[in-house]
């Protein structure tokens, strides 16, 4: 493949144990990644939007190799030296101790700027730090000894201040601070905040000290996992300003993790929506903000309040809360929560459940006092009948004929209905996860709608 | 219909910390509308908090201090002559509210109204204006928050004035159940309707034995309890019945009136649109998500019908798509309860959604206060406008956000004059020396810039207005 | 550096808040200016005419006045009276002020030992988790089922009854209490962000324990570790008290309140107080480091606990 992706990655799954029992035997897994492929192209911002436990933090700790998956692969292809070609890495099945090599091509900055930083290390020791570790080496004019800038580096260059030839030499001592001085003062701080600890500064200038840590190691990609969210508006933008323009002057690649859409819409050449571990719907920005196609992208983006009192819209509420990731719903993932769900989106027995012991509850319901237990299995549910079975079934199953003859999804879906050993026991069509389709070039979307 | 629900005046509070005097707050009004949401929005740290805790005295007073100022409730009290019912003595409506000191006269008792002693000072209780401080010239009956007692405080809290804080996990007492905790609010605030509730329960198993001739011997014992009921709807506050609560066996006659709560509370989950209020009212906080946490917080917080909800970043914790319905939810509920909001924020689209005021804060000060659309169309201080300008909206395209150059100031030493001028970009050497009032620069929006008052015509009208260009959305 | 300057001279504000810290570090100050100051303040006597036998080389050893039995009072000779050795005399002032150095010896050697060992299991127990933290945690808690002072005491009379081997003895009883602490301390360390952060940035385990993980873990464990200076003294006056302390002429306080014990009740049909000089003065010195100690500790905790400062 001569294409430019860095990475690329398929079919990662991270899911991590639940222990229990008096053996800690894994009883469980929390799905945080379960089945999720795609690209990043060198140069671009992939932003990856989704709400709190969807797994998109899980996305960018998994490329960096901080969590382990338990199934597919992560191929990294690093830029090439002195023109050379660039042979991918299957990062996930490297060793440790060369993952930490890499470790200054791929960097992080995490959300929560105050606990990124080691509070009792001076900024100056903090951001050397990496250099440190990695052993970096500049490039020193051999006449005035100045630096040459991080982002002029090249084998050969000359110094910018007075023309003479460059020598590669370790960081160390006087270079190192000059070093630091100059990455701080590029994002906006001063010399003199060297020599002061990470409790006396502001979380926007925290922010900007752990980027000038990620950048001091000259990382090609990095992550950012929801880096402004912990900040104010005006902050905010000072920082999104900043990554830009370091961006297009370190020649960077960002995967941008957020759950703000308009943030990620600022920042982002290409969203990928994600739910319950999934990515349900993958766009180029333009793309996607004219015309999202999957019922959960329309509802969230519905959902983002506008900074326009004029444009006040009648908030348009999707119901329910986001499932558990240990037990997703079966079939597609957002189905019961979806307000266009079709009867094959893959309703279950839990489904069923809920909506039987809501409408028992409503006052003056056919069904009332019908249902003594219910036990959800897959794509059945077993009834146990509460009074007199024959009744109980008989109200129960026209019941359920009144509301598919309403044209409730979840009730069409069902595939027969049959008495066993005394309980009720109904039955849907199986379904499977739809998967991501091409709907338009560049426009994917994983939707039985499409 | 009065005017205003609570004044806030003039309010000022400093910390003594070892790092020196922290100048919070530097003079802030709020005026807050009956029915209103009212936004207050601004940075970390420029005071929101602070404000909002100081009205309810929750701020540590050690260090913290209030300097000065007033801050009113509206407080009509029922009428003691027909005791809510109506009456000559208060005109039928059941509450008296005239104002205390002035007496519906609306004018200041000290200076006659003329704002000035007769040696020419001007009177410092009514700041020159001639209107009664006591109830900021309204005629109405408004209570001194500052000037409470614990006791009083107390009372206030959670009672008239109720606050809902950012994480409902902490909110929450994590080893009581949903059904105590909301029970123990009706409990504290609301002990009037439920020993009424709790009274007719047992008037009707009274009646219920004489019909059906069943369990004649309970009569006693109910009996008994009404008699203890009727004592506690005279005596709310009854110490005997509450030491009665210590003695076992006597103890039980509590259970009727826990009965009550738990109905109570049962219909305020029901309210926030709990599903499956019964079973949530037995479950633990941590066994709830944080939306419907932040309902139960919510139902607590408007058991007692408040006059004033304090919300302090209510949603920011939250999910976007859970962020709107709570948000949802509040809306419907104040017009439901008549509650007036202060909701605090530091995010404007939020803002922009649900508030009908909104009060701009910047380092201690309010900047602006206008009602929302203004504010988002003609910006007028310039703060307000760098901040409008910096949201990323999810429906235009911009290359670059436009910033607010510099960072906030440390409040220990604030800038002299105007607090913002060392970042406004048409700061003049009149904003070094002197602090800019709130004052009318507009019909009902008010700024504290000096661009809008006495020395106006030191700018342009260039500086004053914003270019059309970021206003179409 | 100008900051850690400032950090200082904030803690040392706090700390002029509390009263009680005030005193306990002036008791503690005291005792080092005592310490430091032994050969000053208590000079060896060797050579006089009155001392039977002396050790020049060695000034722990107390130089011995005779062999009479019978404790002499206070006077200008013997500031603090003396006290009957098995055998000889000893002069108790000598004895205490030689003592305070001798206490300091053994209490920072033995916490000092304590000290490394407790912090580097902790550190790689709590750190690395799963087996190695099992088989740590489970050698900890066969230690800890011994009562110290016993397994001390056996430890003693095995070995010998020397200076190095009470010191080890005590040191063996004293550090699976702090793998227990620190472990618990990295426990919580390790979850942090910056932990996290330092990891992204390709960072090795031990770097990450040593630069980052200790130095935020290890307050608790200082504080611990200053009270406890106290404590091991006290643990090996008791050693001494009950004649397995060093021999019977090292400048001890256990050890001169060892020869003491049958005169707490004085002679049989005198007055119970005659002899009081001799267990007084030396059980007042202890009780004094012990506080000294304990009050520093807790005037450290109000320093450096990261909950109680206002930042």
């Amino acid at each position: 493949m001569t294409d430019d992706a860095i990475f690329r990655v398929e079919n990662l799954k991270v899911h991590f144990p639940i222990l229990g029992g008096v053996l800690r035997r894994p009883i469980g897994w929390v799905q945080a990644v379960d089945g999720v492929s795609f690209a990043i192209h060198r140069g671009e911002t992939l932003g990856v939007v989704g709400e709190s436990g969807c797994g998109k933090t899980t996305i960018g700790r998994a490329l960096l190799r901080l969590v382990d998956a338990r199934v597919g692969s992560i191929w990294y292809t690093p830029r090439g030296k002195d023109g050379g070609s660039p042979t991918p890495i299957a990062l996930s099945k490297l060793p440790r101790r060369q993952v930490r090599a890499l470790r200054s091509k791929i960097q992080i900055i995490f959300q929560d700027p105050s606990s990124s930083l080691d509070p009792r290390m001076l900024v100056k020791n903090a951001v050397a730090e990496p250099i440190r570790i990695h052993k970096m080496t500049a490039l020193r004019c051999t006449r005035c000894e100045r630096l040459v800038p991080i982002h002029r580096e090249r084998p050969g260059a000359t110094c910018e201040a007075c023309g003479g030839p460059t020598e590669s030499v370790r960081l160390k001592g006087a270079d190192l601070e000059a070093r630091v001085v100059e990455l701080l003062q590029r994002v906006g701080l001063n010399p003199e905040h060297l020599f002061r600890f990470p409790h006396e500064f502001s979380g926007g200038q925290k922010q900007r000290i752990a980027i000038t840590r990620a950048l001091v190691i000259k990382p090609e990609f990095l992550v950012l996992d929801e880096p402004t969210s912990a900040l104010d508006v005006s902050v905010q933008a000072q920082i999104l300003n900043l990554l830009k323009d370091l961006q297009k002057e370190y020649g960077l690649t960002y995967l941008f993790i957020s759950h703000h859409l308009a943030v990620v819409r600022h920042m982002a050449d290409r969203i990928a929506v994600m739910y319950l571990g999934k990515f349900i719907e993958v766009a180029g920005k333009a793309a996607f903000f004219a015309n999202p196609l999957h019922p959960y992208a329309k509802g969230l983006l519905e959902a983002v309040p506008i900074p326009d009192p004029e444009r006040r819209r009648e908030l348009h509420l999707m119901t329910g809360e986001v499932p558990s990731p240990i037990e997703p719903p079966l079939g597609c993932r957002f189905h019961p929560r979806c307000p266009v769900a079709l009867p094959h989106c893959g309703w279950e027995g839990r489904d069923l459940a809920r909506a039987l012991e809501e409408a028992s509850q409503a006052e003056g319901s056919p069904i009332a006092g019908a249902i003594e237990e219910m036990d959800s299995d897959g794509f059945a549910l077993r009834i146990r009948m509460k009074g007199d079975p024959e009744a109980s079934a008989r109200a129960l199953e026209a019941f359920l004929e009144g509301e598919k003859a309403r044209g409730r999804a979840l009730f069409q879906a069902v595939a027969s209905v049959a008495s066993e050993e005394g309980e009720l026991v109904v039955r849907f069509l199986k379904a499977l996860e739809p998967e991501l389709k091409e709907v338009e070039p560049g426009h994917a979307v994983a939707c039985y709608l499409y | 219909m009065v005017d205003r629900v609570l004044i806030v005046g003039g309010l000022k509070v400093n910390f003594y910390t070892y790092a020196g005097v922290v100048k919070a707050l530097d003079g802030i009004d709020i005026d807050l509308r009956p029915n209103e949401t009212h936004g207050l929005v601004g940075e970390t740290g420029c005071g929101k908090s602070v404000t909002v805790h100081s009205l309810i005295k929750l701020i540590p007073m050690p260090p913290g201090k209030i300097e000065g100022g007033r801050a009113l409730l509206h407080a009509p009290v029922t009428c003691r002559t027909c005791r809510g019912k109506g009456c000559p003595e208060c005109g039928g409506s059941g509450t008296l509210d005239t104002c205390e000191a002035c007496g519906g006269a609306t004018k200041c008792v000290k200076c006659r109204g003329f704002g000035r002693y007769k040696d020419g000072k001007s009177c410092r209780t009514c700041g020159a204006s001639g209107l009664c401080a006591s109830c900021g010239g309204s005629g109405s009956r408004y209570l001194d928050l500052l000037a409470l007692s614990a006791k009083q405080m107390r009372e206030i809290r959670g009672g008239s004035i109720s606050m809902i804080l950012q994480e409902p996990m902490s909110a929450l007492n994590p080893v009581l159940t949903v059904a105590e905790q909301v029970g123990e609010a009706f409990y504290y605030h609301q002990r009037a309707a439920l020993v009424h509730g709790t009274l007719a329960a047992l008037d009707r198993a009274l009646k219920d034995i004489e019909t059906s001739r069943k369990s004649r011997w309970r009569r006693p014992i109910l009996r008994w309890y009404r008699f203890l009921y009727r004592r506690m709807e005279r005596d709310p506050e009854s110490r005997l019945l509450q030491s009665l609560r210590r003695v076992p066996v006597v103890r039980r006659y509590h259970r009727w009136l826990a009965r009550e709560m738990r109905a109570q509370s049962l219909d305020a989950l029901n309210m926030v649109r709990i599903p499956s209020p019964e079973k949530v009212l037995d479950s633990y906080p941590h066994e709830l998500s944080g939306g419907m946490m932040q309902r139960v917080v919510i139902s607590i917080a408007l058991a007692s019908h408040p006059r004033v909800l304090i919300a302090d970043e209510p949603t920011t914790a939250l999910d976007v798509t859970i962020q709107s319905q709570i948000l949802r939810l509040m809306a419907d509920l104040k017009g439901q309860l008549g509650t007036a909001i202060i909701f605090i924020t530091h995010d404007l689209a939020v803002i922009a959604q649900v508030c009908d005021r909104v009060s701009v804060m910047y380092a201690g000060t309010i900047a602006e206060s206008a009602p929302t659309l203004p504010i988002f169309r003609e910006p007028l201080h310039p703060y307000t406008r760098g901040l409008v300008r910096a949201i990323p909206g999810p429906h235009e395209d911009v290359q670059r956000l436009p910033e607010i150059a510099g960072s906030v100031p440390n409040l220990v030493t604030p800038p002299s004059g105007c607090r913002f001028h060392p970042r406004c970009p048409f700061a003049k050497a009149v904003c070094k020396e002197e602090k800019p009032l709130l004052l009318e620069a507009r019909p009902s929006h008010r700024v504290a810039c000096h661009m809008y008052g006495p020395y106006a015509e030191q700018w342009t009208d260039a500086d004053r207005l914003l270019p059309q260009e970021v206003v179409t959305r | 550096m100008q900051p850690r300057i400032r950090e200082a001279k904030f803690g040392l504000n706090r700390m002029k808040q509390n009263p009680l810290s005030i005193v306990g570090l002036a008791i503690t100050l005291g005792f080092v200016v005592i310490a430091l100051a032994a050969p000053l303040l208590a000079p060896s006597p060797c050579g006089r005419p009155e001392v039977v036998s002396c050790n020049p080389n060695d000034p722990f050893v107390m130089p011995n006045y005779g062999y009479e039995t019978e404790p002499l009072p206070p006077s200008a000779d013997h500031p603090f009276g003396t006290t009957p050795g098995r055998p000889g005399r000893y002069d108790i002032y000598y004895g205490v002020v030689w003592g305070t150095r001798n206490a300091f010896r053994v209490g920072i050697v033995v916490v000092g030992l304590a000290l490394l060992i407790g912090i580097l299991l902790g550190l790689v127990a709590g750190y690395y988790g799963g087996i190695l933290d099992e088989i740590i945690m489970r050698i900890v808690d066969v230690f800890l089922t011994f009562p110290s002072l016993i397994l001390a005491i056996a430890i003693v009379a095995a070995f010998g009854q020397n200076l190095g081997n009470i010191m080890i003895a005590v040191a063996i009883v004293w550090w699976p209490s702090y793998v227990r602490l620190v472990r618990g301390d990295v426990l919580a360390a390790r979850e942090e962000g910056y932990v996290q952060s330092v990891r992204a940035l390709g960072a090795s385990d031990a770097r990450i324990m040593v630069r980052h993980i200790l130095p935020n873990a290890v307050y608790p464990i200082l504080i611990l570790a200053s009270m406890d200076i106290g404590s091991v003294v006290l643990v090996v006056a008791a050693l001494s008290f009950l004649g397995l302390g060093v021999g019977s002429n090292y400048a001890d306080w256990g050890g001169l309140v060892n020869f003491t014990r049958d005169l707490i009740v004085g002679q049989a049909g005198g007055d119970p107080l005659a002899y009081w000089y001799t267990y007084v003065y030396p059980g007042l010195f202890i009780f004094l480091f012990v506080l000294g100690w304990n009050l520093l500790g807790d005037a450290l905790r109000d320093v450096l606990d990261p909950r109680v400062r206002r930042r």
